[in-house]
């Protein structure tokens, strides 16, 4: 009986203990009010677009024209100036997560035309619309497409994710 | 006897135990440690990652030319560098380029068909894109049926109907079709522009020159460009067509496209160089 009494005292906190080092985060996404300006520059230092332009929210309508802007807050986007490459950034902020999850289905739209545009055009760029991301977080829809979009995600989410 | 043999099985399970938690303790900190020498490691790589610019148009109805200056990115090989701003970028007085201005309300009303170089002058804001009709990969073939945002070039215009109409088509046929072929195409849209758009002035614009480092790929050659460019200016006379040549305006000494204009692959923009091909325009049209 002591012997169990012992055991439990040590292993019951224990067990606990390592017990809480799991869970998922998308369990419980909770967005940091972050100004996509920032985001976007974030990932921009890290890894930068050749011959860059920095556009805005009030471009948002001609670029993305499938993206239905009738509940976007702020915007910020990026892409190569020359039209050269495909390499292309935006962080779309919304008022209501359900327009930023509706707003995936245009930037979907956005990569499908521009990996059919690229697919023969510069087919050693391919890799970056190959591994393209296009996502949402809470109020927030995001697009990248750059030289390493698994780095992009993470520090997107992690100024997403506060 | 064996109440000692368990006593002193208790005591070897709480000491196992206390060495298990000491363990898991000991590597909580050590993952702790880690972490924070990767996030203080992620600091210092952004403090030292090139930073982007962006050129800004030039614009005799915005600032003068005097107040600004173009960046030129310096080349990427797809390695991250860890080099300064410095080190990487190579500013260039736009004063020194003796470029030509423009004004954006000439253009107003016009309206450029091309490829992706034509793809720069919306998006380094020297031109609205409802001015612009032009797709990656376009060429003097394709532009006849293409749809962008579900029209073509030639509904575009006639649902416009702009005052002039510039054309600069070709770069993308180079590697793949006859000079002869692109050049009988591009005819074929001048002359459907022409019926969409009666009164506009049809301006076709010659291809713009490659570097010798592009040229020296084989695919699109300075041989080339210069063929077609003087078969597409013999056809402006035949066919009254206004011929803009912004090629020679490009080259540099050895008649080649000037690093000033080139963008790193060879082929494409930088921002001065839109300022250049409008300016010439608009000159040589007033």
């Amino acid at each position: 009986m002591n012997i169990k009494k012992l055991l439990s005292a040590v292993l019951v906190p224990v067990m606990l203990f390592t017990g809480c080092s799991g869970g998922n985060e998308d369990d419980n996404v909770q967005t940091a009010d972050a100004d996509p300006a920032e985001v976007v520059s974030a990932v921009l230092a890290e890894i930068p677009i050749s011959s860059a332009v920095e556009k805005g929210t009030d471009d948002v309508e001609t670029y993305y024209v499938d993206v239905d802007i009738s509940e976007l807050d702020s915007a910020a986007f990026s892409l190569c100036g020359s039209g050269a490459l495909p390499d292309e950034i935006a962080v779309l902020k919304f008022k209501t997560a359900d327009a930023a999850k509706s707003a995936e289905a245009g930037l979907q739209s956005k990569l499908s035309s521009r990996i059919d545009v690229f697919t023969d055009y510069t087919p050693d760029e391919m890799y970056k619309l190959d591994t393209a991301k296009v996502y949402s977080v809470g109020n927030y829809a995001v697009y990248l497409a750059l030289s390493d979009n698994d780095r992009a995600k993470t520090i997107v989410d992690e100024k997403l994710k506060g | 006897m064996a109440r000692k043999k368990k006593n002193g099985l208790s005591i070897a399970i709480i000491a196992l135990n206390m060495v298990i938690v000491g363990i898991i303790i000991l590597l909580i900190v050590l993952v702790y440690l880690h972490m924070k020498e990767d996030i203080g490691n992620e600091r210092g790589d952004t403090a030292t990652a090139p930073a982007v610019s962006t050129s800004e148009p030039v614009s005799d109805s915005s600032s003068s030319a005097s107040d600004v200056s173009v960046t030129t990115p310096a080349e990427e090989t797809g390695e991250k560098s860890e080099e300064t701003t410095s080190d990487t970028e190579e500013t260039v007085p736009i004063d020194n380029l003796i470029l030509p201005q423009y004004n954006r309300e000439f253009f107003s009303n016009d309206l450029f068909i091309g490829d992706s170089i034509s793809t720069g002058l919306y998006f380094y804001d020297y031109l609205d894109t409802d001015n612009v009709f032009a797709e990656v990969g376009l060429n003097p073939e394709s532009a006849l049926t293409k749809k962008v945002n579900d029209v073509t070039c030639i509904e575009k215009a006639a649902a416009m109907q702009p005052k002039r109409i510039y054309v600069m088509l070709g770069t993308n046929g180079l590697a793949f079709m006859d000079v002869e072929y692109m050049s009988t195409k591009l005819i074929e849209l001048a002359a459907e522009l022409e019926m969409a758009c009666p009164t506009a002035k049809i301006c076709i614009i010659s291809l713009p020159p490659v570097t010798q480092e592009h040229d020296a790929e084989g695919n699109e050659t300075m041989s080339k460009i210069n063929e077609y460019n003087s078969k597409i200016e013999a056809i402006c006379t035949q066919g009254g067509f206004t011929y803009v040549d912004i090629c020679s305006k490009l080259k540099d000494s050895d008649g080649y496209f000037s690093s000033q204009y080139a963008e790193e692959d060879g082929l494409h923009f930088l921002g001065t160089a839109y300022a250049l091909l409008l300016g010439t325009i608009e000159t040589q049209l007033s």
